[in-house]
C-alpha cells in the first residue's frame, strides 16, 4: 500500500470514528431527552376537522405543561370505533385513554379486568368530581366502583324538525302528540311532496331511536329493564309489538325518503336532505345540533333547525321519559404503567375543566359542556339558546334511559340492529321480530 | 439413452433449505390459525374473558341456526350467478383482446383497470355511485328520460341488492377472468387455424371446434377461481352494504365475520368459518374431479 493511501485510510477511519461518536452521543442525548417522556395513547371518536383541531390543541397545551407529557390522539369514526375498541380490548392492548358509552357493554370489558378503577382519584379531589352532573356515575360504574370520567355534555335523543317545511305544509305547531305527529308528517308528504322523515336506515341505530322511544310511550322503563336483565319473552310485550307495528306503517305508508335503507348517516345524507328542505323530521341525538352547524351553518343560524321532545301517546303515562345518556366517558387502561396512568389521569383532569375543550371545543361547534361551570356560557354561542334547553332537560330529567344498543352485551346488540332493519325494510313481522329477539336473549343467558 | 441422474445428496440438501422459509411462513400463517380456528370452533369465547371449552354445543347451534342457512343458500346464489354472469363475458373479452384488432392494446389496458381497485375501494365507490339521496346513478336516472330505468333502489331494496351485488362483483373480476381466457388463447397454436382454414372454416366454426376446446383447461381454471372467489368473498360487499339492508346480502363469510367480530361470538363465529373453509376445498376437489383437470393430460400431443 503506498504512503499515500494509507494515510488517506487513516483519516477516514478518523473521520468514520468521530461521527460515530458524534452520532451516539446525539442518539444518547434524545434517549436521555426521551426517557422522561411518558407516552400515552388516547382513542377517541372523529368528528369533523373544526371540532378535531380544537381537541388537538388542547391535547397539545397538556403536552407542554406536564412534564413528559406525550398524548397522542387517535381519532376514529362511530361505526368502525366499537369493532377496533373490542379488538383493541380483547387483545389485552388497548390505547391508555379510550372513549366509552358505559353502560352493560362497558361493564363486560371492566368485568374482565381491562379498565382501572377511578373511584380513589374522584374521591380525594372533590372538586373534579363536582365538576359533573351528578346523574353521569352510574353509567361508568361497576360494582360500586367508576370507572370513567365525562368527555362531554349529556346525550339526548330528540324529534329535530325543520321549520320552514313544516311552515310550507301549514302545520301550526311543532306536533306533541303521535296522532298529531302522524298528520302533520301527512301534511308535509301531501302538500309539499318531500318524504316527512329522514331517516339513515343503513347505519340501523337511527332506526332503533324511533323503536325505543315509541316502546318507551307505550310500555315504559320496566320493559327494557325486563330485556336488560335477559328475562324470559321479554320481547314478546304488547308495547314492542305495539312500536313495532307504528314503525312498519311509517315505512309502508312512504314517511321515510325513497332508498331510506341505503342511507349512511356518517355520511351527513339526512342532515343534508334537512338542510335542503327535502326532509321535515329527523329522530336523532343532540349531536346532530354540533354535526348540523358544521356541515350546514346557514341553515342553523336561520332558526329553522330546532328540536321537540318525542311525540306523547294519548292516554299513556309515559310521555315525559326521555332517552340519552348523562355522558358520554373516557376511560382508563387497567394493564398501563403507573406513570402512564398518573399522566393520563392528569391529562382528563386537564382537559375536562378546561376552557380550551369546554368553550372552543365544545360549545363553540354546537355541543354540550362537559364542566357543570361551564353551562352558563352556553347562549354566547351560535344556537346556544337551543343547547341551553337541551343543557337544562337533561340535567333535570327523572329518567333517561340508555340507548339499547349501548346497554346490551353484543351478542344480543348485533341480531337486534339486524332484526330492527328488517323490520324498518318489512321483511319480518313484528310477531316474528320479537320472537326472533326472545330466542337471541334466551340463547345469550 | 438414460438421463441425468438427480441423486447428488448435495442438491437435496440445498433444496430443503431453499423451502424452508416458504414452509415456515406457510405453518404460521396459514397451518396454526387453521389449527385454532377449528379448536376454537370447541369453544366458548366473547373475545375478552377466558376461553371456555364447549364441547359440541357451538356445531349443534348450526343446525338450528336459520341465519346461516340463509346465508348459504345467498352464498349459493351469489356463486352460480357469478359464473353464470362472468364466465361468458370474460371468455369473450379474452379473446377478443388475444386478437390483433387495432385498438385492443388501449382497450384491454382500460377493460383492466377495475382490477386494480381494491374490493373494499369498489364498495366505498359504488356504494356513493348508487345513494339514493345524491348519488350519480340516481341522478342520471332522474335526468335522462332513456335511462329512466336507472331510477331504482338498487341498495336498498331487498330485492335488487343482490342483483346489485352480483353486477359489482363481476366488474371487479371479469377482467381478470378475461385476463386468464387471453393468455389461454394465445397459446393455441396457429397450424390448427392454417390447417382448418385450409379445408374452408367460418369463423362460428373455427369457435366452436378449435378455440373452445382448446381453452378447455383455462376455462376449468377460471371456473374453480371464480367459484372459490365467489365463496369467500367479503370486502367489496362488507364496504357495500355491511350485509344489509337488513340480512339481504348476508353471505356466509359476512355471516361469519358479523357472528365473530360484531357478536363476539368467536366460539360459533369459528364454527362458521371452518364450515367454509371445508365447502371450498371439497368444492374444489369436486371441480378438480369431475373435469378430469387432475390427470393433466396435456392438450398439444401430435403438435
Amino acid at each position: 500500500m503506498s504512503h499515500k493511501q494509507s494515510r488517506h485510510i487513516v483519516i477516514a477511519g478518523i473521520a468514520a470514528v468521530s461521527t460515530a461518536c458524534l452520532g451516539l452521543t446525539a442518539a444518547s442525548t434524545a434517549a436521555s431527552a426521551a426517557a422522561t417522556r411518558v407516552p400515552v395513547s388516547f382513542w377517541t371518536l372523529s368528528s369533523n376537522s373544526v371540532e378535531q383541531a380544537a381537541q388537538q390543541a388542547v391535547v397539545n397545551a397538556f403536552n407542554k405543561s406536564y412534564p413528559g407529557g406525550d398524548v397522542s390522539v387517535d381519532f376514529i369514526e362511530n361505526t368502525p370505533y366499537k369493532t377496533k375498541i373490542a379488538v383493541a380490548i380483547a387483545a389485552h392492548h388497548p390505547p391508555t385513554i379510550f372513549y366509552t358509552w358505559g353502560g352493560r357493554l362497558f361493564d363486560q370489558w371492566v368485568a374482565a379486568g381491562q379498565v382501572q378503577s377511578l373511584t380513589g382519584v374522584l374521591a380525594k379531589d372533590k372538586s373534579w368530581y363536582h365538576a359533573f352532573l351528578p346523574t353521569v356515575w352510574p353509567l361508568a360504574s361497576y360494582k360500586g366502583q367508576v370507572y370513567g370520567v365525562p368527555n362531554g355534555g349529556p346525550g339526548l335523543e330528540a324529534l329535530f324538525y325543520n321549520k320552514a317545511v313544516l311552515e310550507k305544509a301549514g302545520v301550526k305547531s311543532v306536533p306533541s302528540t303521535w296522532p298529531e305527529f302522524l298528520s302533520d308528517a301527512a301534511a308535509v308528504k301531501n302538500k309539499v311532496g318531500v318524504a316527512p322523515i329522514a331517516l339513515a336506515g343503513a347505519t340501523e341505530w337511527p332506526e332503533m331511536i324511533w323503536l325505543q322511544y315509541l316502546t318507551l310511550r307505550y310500555g315504559g322503563p320496566s320493559v327494557f329493564n325486563n330485556i336488560a336483565a335477559g328475562k324470559a319473552n321479554a320481547w314478546d310485550t304488547p308495547a314492542v309489538i305495539k312500536a313495532a307495528q307504528q314503525v312498519q306503517i311509517l315505512s309502508k305508508d312512504g314517511y321515510f325518503e325513497p332508498g331510506f335503507d341505503a342511507v349512511h348517516y356518517g355520511a351527513g345524507a339526512t342532515d343534508e336532505l334537512m338542510a335542503a328542505g327535502r326532509a321535515a323530521f329527523q329522530a336523532m341525538g343532540d349531536w346532530d345540533y354540533s354535526a348540523m352547524e358544521n356541515d350546514a351553518p346557514s341553515f342553523v343560524k336561520s332558526g329553522s333547525y330546532n328540536f321537540t321532545t318525542f311525540p306523547a301517546v294519548p292516554g299513556g303515562r309515559f310521555n315525559t321519559e326521555l332517552v340519552g345518556e348523562p355522558a358520554a366517558y373516557y376511560a382508563v387502561a387497567k394493564d398501563a404503567t403507573p406513570a402512564q396512568k398518573a399522566e393520563a389521569i392528569a391529562f382528563l383532569k386537564y382537559i375536562t375543566t378546561s376552557s380550551g375543550w369546554n368553550l372552543n371545543y365544545l360549545e363553540k361547534n354546537g355541543n354540550l359542556p362537559v364542566d357543570v361551570n361551564y353551562a352558563k356560557d352556553l347562549p354566547h354561542y351560535t344556537g346556544g339558546a337551543v343547547l341551553l334547553r337541551f343543557y337544562r332537560l337533561a340535567q333535570h330529567a327523572t329518567y333517561l334511559q340508555d340507548y339499547w344498543d349501548q346497554d346490551l352485551p353484543s351478542g344480543i346488540v348485533t341480531p337486534m340492529l339486524t332484526d330492527i332493519g328488517e323490520l324498518f325494510t318489512l321483511s319480518i313481522t313484528p310477531q316474528k321480530f320479537v320472537s326472533s329477539l326472545d330466542e337471541v336473549l334466551a340463547k345469550n343467558g | 439413452m438414460s438421463g441425468p441422474h438427480f441423486r447428488s445428496p448435495r442438491i437435496t440438501w440445498w433444496a430443503v433449505w431453499f423451502m424452508l422459509p416458504a414452509c415456515v411462513l406457510f405453518g404460521a400463517l396459514v397451518l396454526v390459525p387453521v389449527v385454532l380456528a377449528v379448536l376454537l370452533s370447541f369453544a366458548n369465547w366473547n373475545g375478552v374473558g377466558a376461553v371456555h371449552f364447549a364441547g359440541l354445543s357451538n356445531w349443534a347451534q348450526l343446525f338450528s341456526d336459520p341465519t346461516a342457512g340463509a346465508a348459504l343458500e345467498r352464498t349459493a346464489i351469489l356463486v352460480g350467478a357469478s359464473w353464470a354472469l362472468q364466465e361468458p363475458i370474460a371468455l369473450a373479452l379474452g379473446i377478443y383482446i388475444a386478437g390483433k384488432q387495432r385498438h385492443r392494446a388501449v382497450l384491454s389496458a382500460i377493460y383492466f383497470l377495475p382490477l386494480l381497485i381494491s374490493g373494499a375501494g369498489i364498495g366505498i365507490m359504488w356504494s356513493n355511485i348508487l345513494s339514493p339521496i345524491d348519488g350519480g346513478v340516481q341522478y342520471a336516472g332522474m335526468h335522462v328520460s332513456v335511462l329512466s330505468f336507472l331510477n331504482k333502489d338498487w341498495l336498498g331494496d331487498p330485492n335488487l341488492v343482490m342483483g346489485t351485488v352480483v353486477v359489482l362483483v363481476a366488474w371487479e373480476f371479469i377482467p381478470f377472468h378475461s385476463l386468464l381466457y387471453q393468455a389461454g388463447t394465445r397459446q393455441i397454436p396457429n397450424v390448427l387455424y392454417e390447417a382448418a382454414s385450409l379445408d374452408g372454416i367460418t369463423p362460428a366454426q373455427k369457435a366452436r371446434y378449435i378455440t373452445l376446446p382448446m381453452l378447455r383447461n383455462t376455462i376449468v381454471t377460471s371456473s374453480t377461481l371464480n367459484i372459490v372467489g365467489s365463496l369467500t368473498i367479503f370486502d367489496l360487499i362488507y364496504t357495500l352494504t355491511q350485509g344489509g339492508p337488513g340480512e339481504s346480502t348476508r353471505v356466509f363469510a359476512l355471516d361469519q365475520y358479523i357472528v365473530g367480530f360484531n357478536q363476539m361470538d368467536f366460539g360459533y363465529g369459528s364454527v362458521l368459518a371452518v364450515v367454509l373453509g371445508i365447502i371450498g376445498i371439497l368444492v374444489s376437489l369436486g371441480i378438480i374431479r369431475l373435469t378430469g383437470f387432475g390427470r393433466m393430460r396435456s392438450q398439444m400431443e401430435g403438435l
